[in-house]
């Protein structure tokens, strides 16, 4: 390593070989200083002058008639959130001093969280007399990010409701970051805290899987595949933090428009999927286009305690569904029944679930257990409350031929198939004892 | 109070002890010659009386009361003058020897403090997780006391706020870890999480850090080599941070004995140390014991396999009823020893039945099952434990009758941590050591001086090392600016900004660096080992899965195809080894062998810093220049200068450029050694610039060799051989530390068919021996082993020369059969004459 300290630094830095760039090679040197009225100019906004400096805050207002896909702005208002409490049981009653619910949404410069992770733009939006007004903070150099968290909190502090997607694990950690490194008050504290992404996700998961197998349930696809909105133009998000780095060492802000718009985007598709996610809710399976999209209304009303709404949506999957939704809502259905002490009606369910038969090339692995659960379930009710011990024989024998059909791994197939054996030694005993001119001897195994 | 049986059943330990060790040292040598005596050393450690100091005035009474308690009316010497240092404000480095009561130097003044202010902080930093929890469960029955005491001062039920002890490490729950940053007042943690989960997330942190007020860093001595440069990184970031919070803690270290605590202390923290190395705890006698296996194949120098004398020593001891701990070297050697010591172990006549009286311990036991055997020790019923270094750090086990070591430790230090296991306060004890047949165990055993009058290792950090400097400056860019003004370390942190800048990591604006760049440098950085580009290793035998992961440097020599890979006991053979992706694939297999790459190095000098011959040294500047890998049969240092006289040796230190591969392996038998078969391999080449020592041959000392050609060439690398290995024991480094090899000549060069050789084929006519840092940028070997050239030559010597095998063995030169059958006369021939030209003063 001979040389100068520097050429030795960048022999370590720099390995030889091609390598990835995160940013494009600019011939000149990076001490561009940056002028915050040029780029409030650029960028439409304007600057906010507070106690720790000055802010660029830039302000958008999308009024009801404008569209978003094939929905009205005016379509995505949330009147209260009320329906968000069936959609997240753990959202607590309202309080504070906030009157809105705001939609936050951050571009940061990273995604792993940390000191070094920095919000570079925070994005609110509300509804305002049925139209969506976006405000938006730019952190135009990390000295003045103090004067940026001043004017956001401002904007923050208003919000009685806070809707976000995937907020609870990133957004709303890295803010708290950002504002405890400067030793500052951290607004939306206590503040109510719907994260959309859960919700999505019980939702609509398989449909977005369906469409891209890796890309989880990203707002993006929902946006696609619910409101039909297609983005021009858009910035991946992968490309994000390299753009706005440019910018830092450029101090052209023209490449940070695109960015500014990804954010606008993404806050009105938060809201337009927060209230079609509440109309859901509000007007039951009626409105669902499917059923596998009843089949999730339907468990997403059973964890929020609507049985009467789930039933209903579990019998509309189960009339209408492919094998696999009817089995899963009849499962479901059952269960819900028997929960409500319906014991009759939850038989019944569980007779329809045994006479699922797979698709055609399919293959039946779920279906396997969830017909071992049925035969099960009918065998307990045969035995307790029919009282019918040779029925509820034949289905214990019928739950033992399902476990082992479905199961390949052979420690699950003995736990499962341990209780039904002895489910089968008592019957026996039971048939036994209430006729005692017959004989079983010998044709229990396994007991 | 005076227990009548006490007296009589310790006296008896004593009289066990005596009995046991008499049997050791007059026992007959099976098959041995008496002129390889198999105790070669018994020293006597007198018992020493305890010295006791006072707690500075105004230590809280709750403090005081909560440790009169627990037996402590008054502290140690050490102690007392370690709170004092604390009380001061004076960071402080205290070197106690095992169970001296060590804990107490950092936990009073901590608990002290909190008691006085409540808002004060502490963070403790171990080594180890399975440490810092053994250090929790301390520290809360510590704090329950003082919590009683305080209730009962008071009259009342309420005991003021509790003192909150949390460890926070990589098993902290994550709904856990909100809470402990709000409540800990002492976090226990290791430098791993304050590297990559705590620094970077400071700002959640912020309580600790605005009150932070002290810092612990125990076992100090554990932070050397790489290790050690990451740990004064990691805590020059903390240092920042703190600075960021307006805090400036007070550094509190306890160390194992080695040559220069107060340095590394300082140089781990960049501050001034007090250090208090004067032990005021009380030791009863201890008697320590050399064992040598004796020599079974005088011809082939090999001896008695030491597990089997180890385990002979220790059922000596188990047959007398003496508790003990056996320290094995691997834990495939602590399974093996378990396994023996079950077999043979029948429990004293009507006494506790075989089975869970002996135990097996080591990283990778569930903990559950490690605190049962540790209690067990206390207890006294668990008679023996079978251990791997997992007990050789700060571990409650009580104190044992005997510690036996299945192999030398390695240093001086961690010897005399493992035989600080046993001993009582005021009963006799003994610890033993059995030495392999490695040069290093030889040496240590034939040279007990070399253990018992000689200072202890120094421990050597390089914490300026480029490419670790530039991993941790990242990691600080991350969690704070840089100023324009700001230094970090030695070097000038400001260029390396500069650089960093130029590749897209920081930029510079509004007088700052700013972190600009997506990643979590943190992850990028692993502490442990050389790189974070791990290969791991996967079982195909049924399902696959990963069993194991191998650093990168070493990947290609242990991995290879047709490799022998041993984890546990079990041994897999590598089928395919992917090196782009990273992975092999390995199967179960049954043999009866073992696998040795043989690597091929080759080693350029690119800058020499010094140089010299003989008495005379001069500074010699840059002559290799961009071009210096040109070519292997660059020497062009040595013209300018005239020996003083034709027999003295050059040694230099400078920096290299290392090229090596691995060629092929070799099947070795277990047991025998024998070598079995080999086969040859085609694998990528590794290169790295470090540092490097070298010795040169004098061109005088090589043609007045009586010898052939073949025959010198053997001598030069039996000659490397044993002085890589006394290297190592100056150095206090593992074995992997440090890389040699031996450069060839363009003169004598002749052809070798067949195989492949660690070295080039022939001998120069000035042959080089390097030992280089075994580490990108070098780790701060090379200048020391410069300055100790002398001794490495004379220890290098005697190693050699008092061997009693007839013409190379594993112990000096390296077994026969690699070195060829003059290896060991010719490699003494050349260090006499060297070590008679430059005579070490003494």
């Amino acid at each position: 390593m001979p040389g100068d300290l520097a050429s030795r630094l960048r022999s370590i830095v720099r390995p030889a070989g091609a390598r990835d760039l995160t940013y494009e090679p600019e011939p000149v040197r990076y001490d561009a200083a940056i002028d915050l009225d040029r780029v409030a100019h650029v960028l439409g906004g304007r600057v906010a002058t507070n106690a720790f400096g000055r802010a660029l805050v830039i302000d958008r207002r999308y009024e009801s008639d404008r569209r978003h896909g094939r929905l009205w702005i005016g379509d995505c208002e949330l009147a209260d959130a009320e329906p968000l409490r069936i959609l997240d049981g753990s959202l607590r009653d309202p309080d504070g001093a906030g009157s809105r619910i705001l939609f936050v949404d951050l571009e940061t410069t990273g995604l792993s969280g940390g000191a070094g992770t920095v919000a570079f733009l925070v994005g609110c939006a509300w509804f305002d007399m049925g139209a969506l007004q976006v405000r938006q903070f730019l952190l135009t150099s990390y000295a003045a990010e103090r004067a940026l968290l001043c004017a956001a909190a401002e904007c923050l502090d208003e919000a009685a409701l806070l809707v976000t997607y995937n907020g609870k694990t990133f957004d709303v950690p890295v803010m708290e970051t950002r504002w405890m490194f400067h030793r500052m008050e951290m607004p939306l504290e206590g503040v109510r805290h719907f994260d959309m992404l859960h919700v999505a996700r019980r939702l609509w998961r398989e449909r977005a899987r369906a469409d891209d197998p890796d890309g989880g349930c990203r707002l993006s696809t929902l946006e696609r595949l619910l409101f039909d909105v297609r983005r021009v133009g858009d910035v991946p998000g992968m490309d994000i933090p390299a753009r706005y780095f440019r910018f830092l060492r450029s101090g052209d802000a023209r490449p940070l428009e695109p960015i500014l718009e990804h954010n606008r985007l993404d806050l009105m598709s938060l809201a337009a999927v927060a209230a079609h996610a509440a109309r859901l809710v509000e007007q039951g399976s009626a409105l669902c286009r499917d059923a596998a999209e009843a089949l999730a209304l339907g468990r997403v009303y059973d964890r929020g305690g609507r049985a009467t709404n789930a039933i209903e949506c579990y019998e509309r999957a189960a009339a209408e569904g492919s094998t696999e939704v009817r089995a899963e809502a009849l499962y479901r259905l059952a269960v819900r029944l028997r929960r409500d002490r319906r014991f009759d009606e939850a038989a019944n369910v569980w007779r329809q679930l045994l006479d699922v038969r797979p698709a055609r090339g399919r293959s039946g692995r779920l279906l396997t257990e969830l017909r071992h659960v049925a035969a099960e379930a009918l065998a307990i009710h045969h035995e307790h409350r029919a009282r019918d011990y040779a029925g509820a024989r034949e289905l214990a024998l019928l739950a033992l031929e399902e476990a082992n059909n479905g199961e390949l791994d052979l420690v699950k197939v003995r736990t499962k198939t341990d209780a039904t054996r002895r489910r089968l030694a008592r019957l026996e005993r039971k048939l036994a004892a209430n006729d005692n001119t017959h004989l079983f001897g010998g044709c229990v195994e396994g007991t | 109070m005076t227990l009548p049986a006490l007296p009589v059943v310790a006296g008896d330990k004593d009289r066990l002890l005596s009995e046991a060790l008499d049997r050791l040292a007059r026992s007959p040598i099976p098959g041995g010659r008496d002129a390889d005596p198999i105790v070669t050393a018994t020293k006597r450690l007198p018992a020493v009386a305890a010295e006791y100091g006072d707690f500075p005035a105004g230590t809280d009474p709750r403090l005081l009361a909560a440790l009169a308690a627990r037996g402590i009316e008054r502290p140690y010497t050490h102690q007392a003058e370690a709170f004092a240092h604390v009380l001061a404000g004076r960071h402080v480095v205290t070197i106690t020897p095992t169970a001296s009561g060590k804990t107490l130097c950092y936990n009073a003044p901590v608990l002290d403090a909190i008691l006085k202010d409540h808002a004060t902080r502490a963070l403790y930093l171990f080594p180890t997780k399975a440490l810092a929890q053994d250090q929790l469960a301390e520290l809360h029955g510590l704090v329950q006391l003082i919590a009683r005491e305080a209730a009962e001062a008071e009259g009342s039920e309420q005991a003021g706020d509790p003192i909150g002890v949390f460890t926070y490490d990589g098993d902290t729950p994550s709904d856990a870890r909100r809470a402990i940053r709000g409540k800990a007042h002492v976090v226990l943690s290791n430098p791993d999480m304050l590297h990559s989960g705590i620094l970077p997330h400071h700002p959640r942190w912020a309580k600790l850090f605005e009150n932070l007020k002290f810092v612990v860093v125990d076992e100090l001595h554990a932070y050397r080599g790489v290790f050690g440069s990451h740990l004064a990184n990691i805590l020059r970031r903390l240092q920042r941070v703190c600075r960021h919070y307006g805090s400036d803690p007070v550094f509190i270290c306890s160390s194992a004995t080695i040559a220069n605590p107060r340095e590394l202390a300082e140089s781990l923290t960049g501050r001034p140390f007090e250090l208090v190395d004067r032990s005021g705890a009380p030791r009863g006698e201890k008697f320590f014991l050399f064992v040598n296996p004796p020599v079974v194949n005088a011809e082939l120098g090999i001896r008695r396999s030491y597990l089997s004398e180890a385990r002979r020593v220790s059922l000596e001891f188990l047959k007398h009823n003496l508790q003990l701990i056996l320290f094995a070297q691997s834990r495939l050697a602590t399974e093996i020893l378990t396994t023996y010591l079950k077999d043979a172990y029948q429990g004293p006549r009507g006494a506790l039945g075989g089975a869970d009286v002996i135990r097996g311990y080591r990283g990778g036991y569930l903990p559950n099952r490690r605190r049962e055997i540790e209690r067990g020790l206390r207890e006294g019923h668990v008679r023996a434990v079978v251990s791997t270094n997992a007990l050789e750090l700060g571990i409650d086990i009580g104190a044992l009758d005997v510690a036996v070591m299945a192999g030398y430790p390695g240093t001086i230090a961690a010897t005399w941590q493992r035989a600080g296991r046993a001993g009582r306060r005021t009963t006799r004890s003994a610890a033993v050591l059995v030495a392999s047949s490695a040069p290093i165990d030889q040496y240590v055993i034939r040279n007990p001086s070399y253990f018992f009058d000689a200072s202890p290792e120094h421990a050597l950090i390089n914490p300026d090392n480029l490419h670790i400097l530039i991993d941790h400056v990242k990691c600080a860019a991350f969690e704070l600016p840089f100023s324009m003004e700001e230094a970090f370390g030695t070097e000038d942190v400001q260029q390396v900004l500069a650089v960093l800048a130029e590749e897209g990591y920081v930029h510079a604006a509004d007088g700052q660096w700013n972190w600009t760049h997506e990643s979590y440098p943190a992850d990028a950085v692993s502490l442990r080992s050389v790189s974070s580009d791990n290969f791991v290793v996967v079982d195909i035998t049924r399902d696959e899965r990963v069993i194991g992961e191998t650093d990168f440097s070493s990947a290609p020599a242990t991995l290879h195809e047709k490799a022998i890979y041993i984890i546990e006991g079990q041994l897999y053979q590598v089928e395919r080894f992917d090196f782009d992706g990273r992975k092999a694939y390995v199967r179960e297999v049954d043999c009866d062998y073992y696998t040795d790459a043989i690597t091929y190095t080759k080693v350029t000098i690119l800058d020499t810093f010094e140089s010299e011959v003989g008495c005379r040294r001069s500074e010699v500047g840059d002559f290799g220049g961009d071009n210096a890998d040109a070519s292997s049969e660059l020497q062009p240092t040595t013209s300018d200068i005239q020996p003083l006289t034709s027999d003295s040796a050059k040694r230099s230190h400078g920096e290299v450029h290392v090229v090596s591969r691995v060629v092929g392996f070799k099947k070795i038998k277990f047991y025998t050694n024998e070598n079995v078969g080999s086969g040859e391999l085609d694998l990528p080449e590794q290169q790295m610039h470090t540092s490097s020592y070298w010795l040169t041959i004098p061109a005088g000392v090589m043609a007045a060799l009586p010898y052939e050609t073949d025959d010198r060439r053997d001598g030069v690398i039996g000659l490397a051989f044993a002085m890589r290995h006394v290297a190592q024991l100056l150095l206090m480094c593992d074995g992997h530390d440090i890389g040699l090899s031996v450069d060839g000549g363009s003169l004598d060069r002749r052809t070798r068919t067949g195989g492949a050789s660690t070295v080039p084929d022939g001998v120069a006519t000035e042959p080089n021996v390097f030992i280089y840092d075994n580490y990108p940028g070098g780790i701060g070997f090379s200048r020391p082993l410069f300055d100790m050239h002398g001794l490495l030559l004379e220890r290098t010597r005697d190693l050699i020369a008092s061997c009693p095998c007839a013409s190379g063995c594993p112990s000096c030169v390296g077994p026969e059969g690699n070195t060829g059958p003059r290896a060991k006369a010719v490699a003494s021939a050349i260090l006499d004459r060297l070590v008679a030209a430059d005579p070490v003063p003494s």
